[in-house]
């Protein structure tokens, strides 16, 4: 039963050097004429439609097609969310050094679940963790996973509060956000069982902050309802606007009141790397747990999230389970058994992107990468107020700046079709590509400037062309 | 304004992006040919760890040789390989060269694969990767799924799906079942979805450590009696603990018959659906309201590679779907027919998702269907050498013959001493540990420790498994000698 190279399904060694290097050409030579290609590609359905009919391959075919077919009809066809002129959502602009280390850890498939079977992969997963725990300020004896997302790290974080500040009783619980909190903490409290009605999603504040006086309101008459209030979610860098909620004070409120304070920080956390991000986030160091998405604001490919909580035990006492064939794992390094942290047993290993790419550019450079994101967002708002065409809804912070077209009538209708009908015509256009949202009765747009590839020109020619994108649509009106 | 400097940026220059891609895949290529001549695990050495426990936050940077020297020296000498072709511990997972680079290119293009309008050609790979797992499987045309990072996500996806489609959302009184053979991270699923501990029965398995049907339903006619709300089976397609596989077809007629939810972890075994096995041990998989199935475990790709598939793939958006302004332009710009069920975000519990179907895609893109199905198939091949090679040596009680390339079994010492057998297969799984030539795991099966040999790997070789047999022979005879002598 010897088989063939083929049907093991492997290559020779000089096939997989070759395929290698040319995977490893065409990623040097995206990274050099990336910000020369359209920010986004337009949609054609038919091409799409087609590649949908490919039957399953009963055949194999030689991998330089494979890799070409993935060229032309996939990486082209994807827009390009790490452009220094792709500013909408939230952009992720990756590294070289954080992809290698992709590319390691999936060729050596390692595997960091179980501190036995890999203890280097554990320790320095550990070490990882502990450098964000740093440098967002928590205390020594908190301690953290890696995950897939700010999902996950939300969920994973809450599913922890549930345990550990409810003792697993989901009946009456109550949680508050603002309606600036993402999603995916409404989504998360679902999941983990809880009733929409269990988390009070208050009014932000003018700033679009979690108001102190509503959620002070908001606990007491719960309480008086006979409610159990046990966890307020505070954003650290909203996705509409980066604002950023009174984590200081809403600390305070938490220890007063006995509450959980969990802070999605998934992407501002990062900010605590510079000195506008320290005053930004003051008090983001008492939260009970943290979410921060390393692949938004510390420039690694996605996925590379990370919850970190005050306690590390807390992750155990949530997530352990015993089984027969893992048994003999337990007895030694608990806080080392990855497994046991978080929702997944099996994980890759993506704390490896993060360390590399601290070793190899260092905190300093990565601080300024940072702080880039503050500036280039600032010199937007300062463009756009010069432009005159144009009213700052919120400024510039934590690198994103909101606006919306001011037409000469003060209509404020129009004022909002013009703005929304903006983005589309930006998709069309492919130069840069910014997003809207809606902020009360504002249909406002965004630029989230957390590229540190992001040039002054590529900002500067950005409001150059939506200013003539704009006044084009306003005479069409 | 200020800084062009590329470091600040992030950036290495081409020279140095080539010179460190091309060092990392000739270390890949030298590792990937010569992985059988690795030791299978490694002795521990703290002072190792300590000195990465040690290691403060780097102010400056340092040369990417010397950090890819750290990384090999602290990390790759200490991994176990679970993709060495003597590894049959747990359930091994060996990968496959392409489908590492596909992992590169999909870190290197950094493609988001969440909402259709941002990575159209990502979203459409995905659906057909997805069609094509479902077409393996025999589910219905309107089923769907995705990607997921493994088997506790699936499962867990799963039963949050059987939760709202079923339940209506609605836990109270709510009961799920499935065998003491089942994975723990489908009651730990369970768990972190809010139910209590006691919502879940695990019925004690039949003598094949399979879910004894008969059993199954006199627990639920019992708990409807109690005034209780059965809703949900959870089938294993092949255990972790022996490859067992529940009576899928028997239990999809129940489940019809009494109104629940089928949800099948299939998480390792459901690979085999692609064999010549797969009528005689997957029968009625296609069935299944929910099905978990990992890829990194027998489809040969590097973790993390799992799918959940469902059968009407509207259940998931209705399960998992939330509005959000920012995103709202994004939708408007959707393809309508299309749109909903492409915008990934909203079919699972991640927003940002990396491009996992890529590797999948692209592995069998390049081996075709017809290797992947050999591969898979060797590995029931293999186990049944090893059951074989077993029996011959007279030494060992086959406790679960050869099933889904897992067999186990437990040492049979000379006067029969049951405690003296299962001390001795117990520490077994340390000595060969130490020896590091193979490695193979122990665990529990109605009183008996026993050891079992995965075989997943299609890089094992009749003579590994032979070797690795012939040394379980010599370790188990040491051991028993020093147990005797410790006692007498």
């Amino acid at each position: 039963m010897r088989p063939s190279p083929r049907q093991t399904l492997e290559l020779s060694p000089a096939e997989m050097r070759r395929f290698g290097y040319r995977v490893i050409d065409q990623l040097v030579d995206y990274y050099e004429t990336r910000s020369e290609r359209r920010v986004a590609e337009a949609l054609d359905e038919e091409a799409l439609e087609m590649m949908l009919q490919d039957p399953l391959p009963r055949a194999g075919m030689p991998w330089d097609e494979a890799l070409d077919y993935f060229e032309r009809e996939v990486a082209d066809r994807s827009n390009r969310v790490d452009h220094p002129r792709f500013f909408a959502y939230i952009p992720l602009a990756n590294n070289f050094v954080g992809v290698m280390a992709d590319a390691l850890a999936a060729g050596y498939n390692i595997f960091n679940a179980v501190w036995l079977q890999g203890p280097g992969a554990a320790q320095l997963e550990r070490l990882t963790v502990d450098w964000l725990r740093q440098i967002v300020g928590m205390r020594a004896g908190a301690g953290g996973a890696f995950v897939s997302g700010g999902s996950v790290a939300n969920l994973t974080a809450l599913a922890v509060a549930r345990r550990i500040q409810l003792e697993g009783e989901i009946q009456g619980g109550v949680a508050y956000c603002s309606d600036q909190t993402h999603f995916v903490v409404s989504r998360a409290l679902r999941l983990l069982g809880f009733a929409p009605g269990q988390l009070r999603k208050l009014p932000s504040d003018e700033g679009f902050r979690l108001s102190l006086p509503r959620l002070r309101a908001a606990i007491a008459s719960d309480r008086r309802a006979g409610l159990r209030p046990f966890c307020v979610v505070a954003s650290a860098g909203a996705t509409n606007t980066g604002a950023v909620d009174p984590l200081d004070e809403l600390a305070d409120l938490c220890q007063a009141e006995n509450l959980w304070l969990h802070v999605d920080g998934a992407y501002g956390a990062p900010a605590m790397l510079t000195d506008q991000g320290k005053r930004a986030l003051h008090g983001l160091g008492r939260a009970h747990s943290l979410a921060l998405d390393a692949h938004k604001w510390l420039f690694q490919p996605i996925e590379c999230g990370c919850v970190l909580v005050r306690e590390k035990g807390w992750l155990p006492r949530t997530f352990k389970e015993t089984s027969a064939v893992l048994k003999d794992i337990e007895l030694e390094g608990e806080e080392l058994n990855y497994g046991y942290q978080g929702i997944q047993l099996t994980r890759q290993f993506r704390a490896l992107k993060l360390w590399m790419s601290f070793k190899v550019f260092g905190l300093d450079a990565i601080s300024e990468a940072v702080a880039a994101g503050f500036h280039n967002a600032e010199m937007a708002e300062s463009l756009l107020r010069d432009a005159g065409c144009w009213e700052i809804v919120t400024p510039a912070q934590m690198a994103i700046v909101t606006f919306r077209y001011r037409p000469r009538t003060a209509d404020a209708a129009l004022a909002n079709q013009i703005t929304h009908e903006l983005v589309g015509r930006l998709l069309e256009d492919g130069y840069a590509f910014a997003s809207g949202t809606r902020l009360r009765d504002k249909t406002v747009l965004r630029m989230c400037c957390n590229n540190p590839r992001t040039t002054p020109e590529d900002i500067k020619e950005t409001v150059a062309l939506m200013g003539r994108l704009v006044a084009e649509l306003d005479i069409v009106q | 304004m200020r800084n062009a400097n590329p470091r600040d940026q992030l950036k290495l220059s081409p020279n140095d992006m080539r010179e460190m891609g091309y060092r990392i895949i000739d270390m890949l290529v030298d590792y990937t040919g010569a992985q059988a001549q690795f030791p299978v695990t490694r002795a521990l050495d703290h002072a190792t760890f300590e000195e990465i426990l040690d290691e403060p936050l780097p102010e400056e940077g340092t040369d990417w040789q010397d950090v890819l020297e750290q990384f090999e020296r602290q990390v790759l000498t200490t991994i176990d390989h679970l993709d060495h072709p003597r590894f049959f511990a747990y359930i091994p997972s060996s990968s496959n060269f392409v489908s590492a680079m596909a992992d590169a290119l999909a870190s290197g293009y950094n493609i988001f694969n969440a909402l259709y309008p941002l990575g159209t050609g990502a979203a459409v790979v995905e659906r057909l990767a997805i069609s094509w797992l479902r077409e393996l499987c025999g589910m219905p045309e309107e089923a769907g799924g995705l990607f997921v990072s493994g088997g506790s996500v699936a499962n867990l996806s799963g039963l949050a799906v059987a939760r709202q489609i079923q339940l209506g959302g609605d836990m109270r009184d709510a009961v799920a079942y499935c065998s003491d053979q089942a994975h723990f991270v489908i009651s730990r699923g369970l768990r972190i979805l809010g139910f209590a501990p006691e919502q879940l029965r695990e019925i004690h398995a039949d003598k094949d450590f399979r879910l004894p049907v008969a059993e199954l339903e006199r627990a639920i006619a019992e708990d409807k009696a109690a005034g209780k709300r059965p809703f949900c089976v959870a089938a294993t397609a092949g255990t972790t603990n022996t490859g067992a596989v529940d009576p899928l077809a028997d239990l999809a007629d129940l489940c019809e018959r009494e109104g629940l939810w089928l949800h099948v972890d299939g998480a390792y075994g459901a690979s085999a659906c692609l064999t010549q096995y797969r009528s005689q041990a997957l029968a009625g998989i296609e069935r299944a309201h929910s099905l978990t199935w990992d890829a990194h475990k027998w489809m040969f790709q590097p973790v993390e590679c799992s799918a959940l598939l469902v059968r009407d793939r509207h259940w998931l958006s209705a399960t998992f779907k939330e509005t959000a302004h920012f995103l709202t332009d994004a939708e408007a710009h959707s393809k309508e027919e299309v749109g909903e069920e492409l915008n990934f975000m909203y079919q699972g519990i991640q927003l940002t998702r990396y491009f996992r179907a890529l590797k999948f895609w692209m592995s069998l893109k390049v081996f075709g269907l017809g290797a992947m199905r050999r591969a898979i198939e060797r590995g029931f091949e293999l186990a049944e050498l090893a059951e074989s090679l077993l029996r011959k040596a007279g030494k060992w009680e086959i406790v679960t013959p050869a099933q889904m390339a897992i067999v186990t079994f437990r040492y049979k010492p000379a006067d029969g001493d049951e405690a003296l057998a299962n001390q001795v297969t117990e520490e077994l799984q340390g000595a060969m540990a130490a020896n590091g030539f193979a490695f193979a795991s122990t665990t529990h099966l109605a009183g008996k420790t026993v050891m079992r040999l995965v075989t997943n790997n299609p890089r094992t070789s009749p003579s590994d498994l032979r070797q690795t047999v012939q040394i379980m022979a010599r370790l188990a005879a040491e051991l028993e000698a020093k147990l005797k002598r410790a006692e007498g």
